[in-house]
């Protein structure tokens, strides 16, 4: 199959979605298909600066990088407004207005994709949020080749999937990839067709995430061997629950002096807010963004995982601690309740009820057993089901479905 | 209509018995149908003779393809490749977890509801994909319903799409409906987690330099005889019962779950107890014919 991706960034660039389409592309390539990616050349969605060249081979995929405009005040200002008013009115006037103020606007990749879109058999298309999706689907479908996308819906917030063209994209691709069961029921309750989504998930290479022994790995990272550690892993934006975390910590650390919680990940204006008030307090270590290596590190040296988040499309960092054996603990909201077996492989807490969420720490550290078999459950699970080879099938399989439903329509047997 | 069968070999009894009965079915509605086999069969079923293949070369284009899948063989690889036509697992469940040929097709024919409930719930299949073949042995009812799928699933076509929703300019799409077509745990654990309705993160903040600090002490201090006396306590009331609400409705469904289990229960002990009546009703009859003979 020839197939080409579409997407906001991609790596070096770092996030989820960026890592989904990545390992996706390089995955298929190596099962003999040809794919091509085309994307930004930004590394950074706050200003899509240019950084990247325009073309490079990455493990067997042709990455071909557009010069994006660069998000500078004006375009922050047409989107703020733009968003303030659409949700308030609903007017499709506004739309263009958050269309250009949320880029990554690159009008070289619409006109490539405008003039070399038969060559593929298909397109896919990744991350509804963003510009490159809209103008992906109205290029690929005005030269009549076939349609995936995956949204990356998170359920909880609407820009994510609500705008009117985020939903005419939807609605008009030939399939869509969810993540988790609860965004395909989802997506079918705005009224897509049950026949046109599949429900896909994200994968991670669990070769690339040995096990090693706590110890090392707590010296590493400088937390002493014999305490209980918390990981809170990811961007510490509001909606991710850095906030929460830190509160639950606060409550149970005077009850228990060898409790730790390490923090890692990118911090924003937000959570440095958030600690400049809780400046020395004890137990409490803040790795910032940190390498792979320390990332790993950090995932072998917890005894729990903890994101507390109102607004996840997957949580791949679930993956990431159930496959060196470590329990987590999510918010109960749509996605992540699909994910976490409550009570199995980590639990569910009510979203943004601290309270909830120190008595299943408790739980946990009163039982370190417990975690324990939490841990290994969800190592088990991932093997199973959450490799990028298992995600890969899924999605070359749908791919085969789509080309061959396209061609039952197109033969003529079918009115 | 040309149909191809795969199969990894006819060792086993009851893929065996399957792949006989649907090659019957599929030669009696005038298809051409085809079975390949990696192998030679060494003994094969009579039924079958003139029909089986051992293919070296790519397969013949067929509008159906049939992959049988216990196991891994050298012919599922071509799963991979089948972009025309429309392609059938038929998933006999003895596979160990990993590789899912079920995932490449456009229907997939399982034997059990164990394996149906499997392949919808850890590997993510949609209901409308998978579909459960009545027993062998009411063979009419198996052929009738494979027939209908063979013949529903070539000429399946999803719904055209289009290209703006037909509320795009509607206001507010709700949230997913927690009654829709999620589990009820899910749908509860849903409207558990929306019950508290307060922005708690709210503050009230200005952008504007210098001034903006100001601004926001002014429209924090001007509202704030509004919020605190009035709106947050009857917001928290809100929250409060939205919660009594929440758990009432988990008691219910909790009740609900029980009765549904001993209605279970009740209907085992019923067929358990009209099969005890029958047999007695049998036992008896037999004794009374005896009698009767005795009499005779």
């Amino acid at each position: 199959m020839r197939v080409l991706h579409i997407t906001h960034q991609y790596p070096p660039a770092i996030g989820g979605s960026e890592k989904y389409i990545a390992d996706l592309s390089e995955e298929l390539a190596r099962r003999g298909h040809q794919v091509d990616v085309f994307t930004s050349r930004s590394l950074d969605y706050h200003t899509w600066r240019n950084e990247l060249g325009p073309y490079e081979v990455r493990n067997g995929v042709n990455v071909y990088r557009f010069q994006s405009i660069q998000r500078r005040a004006l375009y922050w200002w047409m989107l703020r407004f733009g968003a303030r008013r659409y949700w308030r009115t609903r007017a499709r006037r506004y739309e263009p207005l958050i269309f250009l103020g949320g880029g990554p606007l690159c009008p070289g990749m619409f006109w490539r994709i405008l003039t070399r879109a038969p060559r593929y058999d298909l397109i896919h298309l990744n991350c509804l949020v963003y510009a490159p999706v809209a103008y992906g689907f109205v290029a690929a479908r005005s030269r009549k080749v076939p349609v995936i996308v995956t949204p990356h819906a998170h359920t909880e917030q609407e820009v994510t999937y609500g705008i009117g063209y985020q939903r005419a994209v939807l609605q008009g691709s030939d399939h869509v990839l969810a993540d988790t069961s609860a965004e395909r029921d989802f997506l079918m309750d705005l009224g897509l067709d049950g026949r046109r989504i599949t429900t896909g998930g994200t994968g991670l290479y669990p070769e690339n995430y040995p096990v090693q022994s706590p110890a090392q790995a707590r010296r590493q990272v400088g937390l002493p061997e014999d305490a209980f550690v918390l990981l809170f892993l990811g961007r510490k934006a509001d909606y991710k629950g850095f906030d929460l975390a830190l509160e639950a910590f606060k409550v149970l650390q005077p009850d228990h002096p060898f409790l730790y919680l390490a923090a890692v990940g990118p911090g924003t204006e937000f959570s440095e807010r958030l600690l400049a008030r809780n400046r020395g307090l004890p137990g409490f270590l803040d790795l910032g963004s940190v390498p792979d290596d320390v990332k790993l590190a950090a995932l072998n040296a917890c005894d729990c995982l903890l994101l507390p988040s109102s607004g996840e499309a997957f949580g791949i960092v679930f993956l990431e601690a159930w496959v060196v054996g470590k329990p987590v603990i999510g918010a109960r909201t749509l996605a992540v309740s699909t994910v976490i077996d409550h009570g199995q492989d980590g639990f569910l807490t009510i979203p943004g009820d601290v309270n909830d969420l120190v008595a299943y720490l408790s739980c946990l550290l009163k039982d370190p057993a417990l975690a324990r078999r939490m841990g290994a459950q969800g190592r088990s699970k991932v093997l199973d089901r959450y490799t990028v080879s298992r995600i890969t099938d899924i999605v070359e399989g749908t791919y085969l479905r789509v080309l061959r439903e396209r061609h039952r329509r197109q033969s003529g047997r079918v009115a | 209509m040309r149909i191809s069968m795969l199969a990894p070999n006819l060792q086993s009894a009851m893929i065996s018995r399957h792949i006989v009965a649907q090659m019957n079915l599929f030669r009696q509605r005038d298809d051409q149908v085809r079975l390949y086999l990696p192998a030679p069969p060494v003994d094969p079923p009579v039924e079958l003779a003139g029909l089986v293949f051992t293919p070296t070369e790519p397969l013949t284009p067929s509008e159906v393809y049939v992959f049988h899948y216990a196991g891994d063989y050298p012919l599922l690889a071509s799963i991979r490749e089948r972009d025309q036509g429309t392609v059938f697992v038929h998933d006999h469940g003895a596979a160990p977890k990993g590789w899912l040929p079920a995932h490449y097709a456009d229907v997939c024919l399982v034997s059990s509801r164990e394996r149906r409930q499997e392949l919808m719930g850890f590997y993510g299949l949609p209901p409308e994909r998978v579909h459960l073949l009545p027993e062998l042995d009411q063979e009419a009812a198996y052929r009738a319903a494979l027939s209908e799928l063979v013949d529903q699933a070539v000429t399946d076509v999803w719904p055209p799409s289009v290209h703006r929703m037909k509320d795009v300019s509607t206001p507010a799409l709700a949230p997913a409906s927690p009654w829709g077509k999620t589990s009820p745990a899910t749908s509860l654990s849903l409207v558990r987690s929306q019950a508290d309705v307060m922005l708690r993160d709210y503050t009230v903040r200005s952008r504007l330099p210098l001034v903006g600090g100001l601004i926001a002490w002014v429209r924090r201090n001007v509202t704030s005889h509004l919020r605190e006396p009035y709106l947050d306590p009857t917001l928290e009331r809100q929250v409060a019962f939205n919660r009594t609400v929440v758990a009432w409705m988990e008691q219910v469904q909790a009740r609900l779950e029980e009765l549904e289990a001993q209605i279970g229960l009740l209907h085992s002990q019923a067929s358990v107890t009209a099969a005890d009546e029958t047999e007695e009703r049998q036992v008896h009859r037999s004794g009374s014919d005896e009698q009767v003979d005795d009499v005779g």
